[in-house]
């Protein structure tokens, strides 16, 4: 169930993934909610795909850690922002509705370098 | 070869070469065809891609423009791939004249919207209602909830997961067809079932 603090549901899992929330850290299965300010880990050759509240894709592959840094959205207006960090490791991300409105409001981030998207699909790879 | 400024030369260890190694972005084609573009930026600078499989390679102070091809990522990123969740689906349900009776055709698409929902995993299902454009938002907006929550009703009936479902009510914000001011578009009552 999408709770309002919640900010997606965990669709696929492969191997093992895990999930670091407030200092616990816990294997995550599909079903799960993730939220803001949470980081996922793809361990090994696993893999993770994650459907977010305004329908946002996104899913890591093998030795991948990302972050959920803001996820704010509002389903009535649509309005809302979404700030994902990929640290390490491979990221194919598809925009969901907050960035069809607004795209400005959607932000992706690697170690150095910042994205900017208009209406996408795209995949980050970022070597450790 | 000319080294890459900031880059390590080949013969140092192994271990230095990965400082090296670029991050890479590749924008892929929007599956319906329309274009779309990502533009990266780092330390500065920036590169703007706009066509399927370009690809910003960033490393050290450097962005580098080069391309790929579908076959190429299939490959190397399929892992990533084929984690991704299916692609939600959208179904419009309409109501006869006046009524909180479905017409038939959206009766018939009630059962295929079952099959999808239990050929999902973790299946979410967001009702979303939609009035025509007379009236206020207040009032439109719990008319449309409304709507949606009937729907919810439906579907709850027919053996759905409760948490799984989620209702909204979008007034008039989302018009299908722009009609005369002040005069009712019967096609803008309508309720929307996206299921991811």
């Amino acid at each position: 169930m999408a709770l309002a603090a919640d900010a997606g549901i965990v669709k696929t899992v492969r191997g093992q993934v895990t999930l670091e929330r407030a200092a616990q850290r816990h294997e995550i299965k599909v079903g799960d909610a993730v939220r803001e300010k949470d980081r996922v880990t793809v361990l090994g050759d696993g893999s993770i795909g994650i459907s977010m509240h305004d329908e946002t894709l996104l899913s890591l592959g093998p030795n991948s850690t990302m972050v959920i840094g803001t996820f704010a959205y509002n389903p009535v207006t649509r309005e809302g922002q979404v700030e994902t960090s990929i640290l390490k490791g491979t990221l194919r991300y598809v925009t969901g509705l907050i960035g069809r409105a607004n795209p400005a409001a959607i932000k992706v981030l690697t170690p150095t370098s910042t994205m900017g998207i208009r209406g996408t699909e795209f995949i980050v790879d970022v070597p450790e | 070869m000319i080294a890459r400024p900031f880059c390590i030369p080949a013969l140092l260890a192994a271990a230095l070469l990965q400082a090296c190694a670029s991050e890479r972005i590749i924008l892929l084609p929007q599956p319906d065809g329309t274009p779309s573009a990502v533009v990266v930026e780092s330390k500065g600078r920036s590169v703007v891609l706009d066509q399927p499989y370009a690809v910003a390679e960033v490393s050290g102070r450097r962005i580098e423009k080069q391309v790929t091809d579908a076959a190429s990522v299939e490959v190397r990123y399929k892992a990533v791939s084929e984690a991704l969740p299916p692609r939600p689906r959208s179904f419009v349900l309409h109501y006869e004249f006046g009524t909180t009776k479905l017409t038939a055709q959206s009766r018939g698409r009630i059962d295929e919207m079952l099959d999808e929902i239990k050929r999902l995993p973790a299946p979410e299902i967001i009702i979303i209602g939609h009035t025509d454009q007379i009236g206020v938002d207040s009032v439109n907006d719990a008319l449309s909830l409304k709507r949606a929550e009937a729907v919810a009703q439906l579907l709850k009936a027919k053996g759905i997961d409760p948490r799984s479902i989620e209702t909204v009510g979008r007034g008039k914000r989302e018009i299908l067809v722009k009609g005369r001011p002040g005069v009712p578009e019967e096609k803008n009552r309508r309720v929307e079932i996206r299921i991811k």
